[in-house]
């Protein structure tokens, strides 16, 4: 069972952040063709910018999930690990289940506002806005998914036996 | 109260502080009226992240990336090694100035003080440094990263608080100079007392003049960044951006190490630090809308005045309150809870915007050195495998050093604003 479900947050992730680095690529390219228009084409385009926040958004929020499945989100380890292991655990599976709540509640509430962006159109060739205010419902869901995941993947054990100790590791390589 | 004692509690039980904030601000909105304001959190969600400057932040981490990676760390550490080398200590001197050729590139403090952990403690290991001690100089070191442009907080702070970004940038560099100097004074006064190995031959001035042009494609990065934002050509995100292209052109064509595997990682490990610090500014939308209503910040600023409303006093609570709250939380969350609480009380002392942006910034980057959950002490103690409380006692010289340094520009306007008013960004 744990097996399957850190292959299944693995292959998410490996999904999810491919997207994000095509996002992070046309932003790359959005801003540049913002800067060469204001420079030199003068064509004085009104999207660039708009656009440019809002992939900016939906990549940053879909990597919450990214940081969700490992465990990259910043906390305070210290008063923790004074617990005895046991209760850390259990402690840790309910700071889990609490934040599983808060997405939840940021993905169901979440649609709502993605809808009632539909009426309404951004600067970019007159397009509604929902799509854009989807990020937020979408990440929310993600990152509930990649909780229930890695809720069962470590079992309140992330913080004794990082998931993904060698990253930083990586990271610098 | 009944939020913020979630908040500490949640936060001492291990839960990311991003997540907190979140938790904290929907017990907020239950508090003020059941299930009612419970529907607003998603759209203070997306106006919170809905800025403009805050793009600056991915184009400055990815260039960062970018550079790093394509061997630039290697030319910058040789270069300060000519110019310092020949001092006894001379590593720690050269780690010293590193740092302030890096902070020109990638404006974070943990991204120095991984890189250097990896590159510059070894080497000075090897030639006979104490290994906490080695640490500790790159602890001391890294924090001028997000003190000299660009930086990340900076970008953060200006776009919240309707700062001028290129002001705070221009506010950074006499401070991120000034630490340096005076960390340079504590390793030439320490010397002896610490056994640092005694100077290696100098080099030759041919020496220098070859490494400074082989460094120049890596230098002439703060200068493209640096010069168009205070010269007012463009603004930081354009700036950001361009810098990207720079680093990507030299990647590609002057150093050719780029390949398109190691991009679409650098793409990925931007977004994924994006990750980090967005869900953080994300969810103290909801926080920080319920603060607002409430009158929080009028109230803590009626308090603290309460007791005293001179100037310095003010200051001084200030500097003492994020010092001490930076010892145990991050300072992204940090800067995003506090500032609109602690910004009326400069307004109602009169301390000029950016002086008090520069306060702020200041003041969080020495807390990413302070024991028990700095930052880079973290980082430092996992990349070089030292315990963090050998560095932290080390480091102490430095920290004391530091803060003197953050008093001095807190207390000293004409300091502290004297390269904004030069070029027209205060008054």
């Amino acid at each position: 069972m744990r097996n399957w479900v850190e292959a299944a947050s693995a292959k998410i992730n490996t999904v999810v952040e491919a997207i994000v680095a095509a996002l992070m690529l046309a932003l790359v390219l959005d801003v540049w063709l913002g800067v060469v228009d204001r420079y030199y084409f003068h064509w004085q385009l009104p999207w660039p910018e708009v656009l440019a926040r809002y992939l900016m958004i939906w990549a940053a929020m879909l990597a919450v999930s990214s940081g969700v499945a490992r465990r990259d989100h910043i906390g305070l380890t210290a008063f923790i690990m004074v617990l005895p292991h046991k209760l850390r655990r259990t402690v840790l599976i309910c700071m889990d289940l609490l934040a599983l709540a808060l997405f939840l509640y940021v993905a169901w509430f979440g649609i709502q506002f993605a809808q009632s962006g539909a009426p309404r159109h951004a600067m970019i060739f007159g397009a509604s806005l929902a799509p854009f205010y989807a990020a937020i419902p979408v990440a929310a869901f993600l990152s509930s998914l990649q909780l229930v995941l890695v809720l069962v993947r470590d079992m309140g054990t992330h913080i004794d036996n990082p998931p993904f100790s060698d990253h930083l590791e990586e990271e610098l390589s | 109260m009944i939020v913020a004692i979630c908040f500490v509690a949640l936060v001492l039980f291990g839960m990311p502080i991003g997540f907190a904030i979140g938790l904290a601000g929907v017990v907020g909105l239950i508090d003020m009226g059941g299930t009612q304001f419970l529907q607003i959190g998603p759209s203070k969600i997306f106006n919170g992240l809905n800025i403009f400057p805050f793009l600056a932040m991915p184009f400055f981490i990815l260039a960062g990336e970018i550079m790093n990676d394509i061997g630039i760390t290697s030319r910058l550490v040789k270069l300060a090694q000519v110019l310092v080398g020949r001092f006894r200590g001379g590593l720690a001197h050269t780690n010293m100035l590193a740092s302030v050729f890096f902070a020109g590139l990638t404006g974070s403090a943990t991204a120095d003080a991984a890189a250097f952990g990896r590159t510059l403690v070894p080497a000075m290991v090897k030639e006979g440094y104490d290994r906490d001690y080695a640490c500790a100089v790159t602890a001391a070191g890294s924090i001028i990263g997000p003190t000299i442009p660009p930086s990340g907080l900076m970008v953060v702070y200006g776009s919240l608080m309707g700062v001028s970004i290129a002001g705070l940038f221009a506010a950074g560099v006499l401070p991120g100079l000034v630490i340096c100097l005076v960390c340079m004074g504590v390793i030439a006064i320490g010397g002896k007392r610490e056994n640092l190995p005694k100077a290696m031959r100098g080099a030759s001035p041919r020496e220098i003049w070859d490494t400074f042009v082989s460094s120049l494609t890596a230098l002439a990065m703060p200068v493209i960044i640096l010069g168009g934002i205070l010269g007012g050509i463009v603004t930081p995100t354009e700036a950001a951006s361009i810098a990207v292209a720079y680093a990507l052109f030299i990647g590609v064509f002057v150093y050719r190490t780029l390949t398109v595997k190691s991009f679409y990682g650098m793409l990925v490990r931007t977004a994924r630090i994006m990750g980090v610090i967005f869900v953080i500014i994300a969810f103290a939308g909801i926080l920080g809308w319920w603060m607002s209503f409430e009158r929080i910040p009028q109230l803590i600023a009626e308090t603290v005045l309460g007791l005293s409303d001179n100037r310095y006093a003010v200051i001084a609570i200030i500097i003492g309150l994020l010092l001490v709250v930076g010892m145990v939380m991050d300072i992204t969350a940090i800067l995003i809870i506090l500032a609109p609480v602690l910004v009326p009380l400069t307004e109602q002392v009169g301390l000029e915007p950016i002086h008090a942006g520069i306060i702020f910034v200041l003041a969080l980057n020495i807390s990413l050195m302070t024991p028990p959950v700095g930052a880079c002490l973290f980082v430092l103690s996992s990349v070089t495998g030292e315990k963090l409380e050998r560095i932290s006692i080390k480091l102490m010289p430095f920290l004391i050093a530091e803060i003197a340094i953050l008093f001095a520009f807190a207390f000293w306007e004409d300091a502290a604003l004297w390269l904004p008013r030069l070029l027209g960004y205060a008054q």
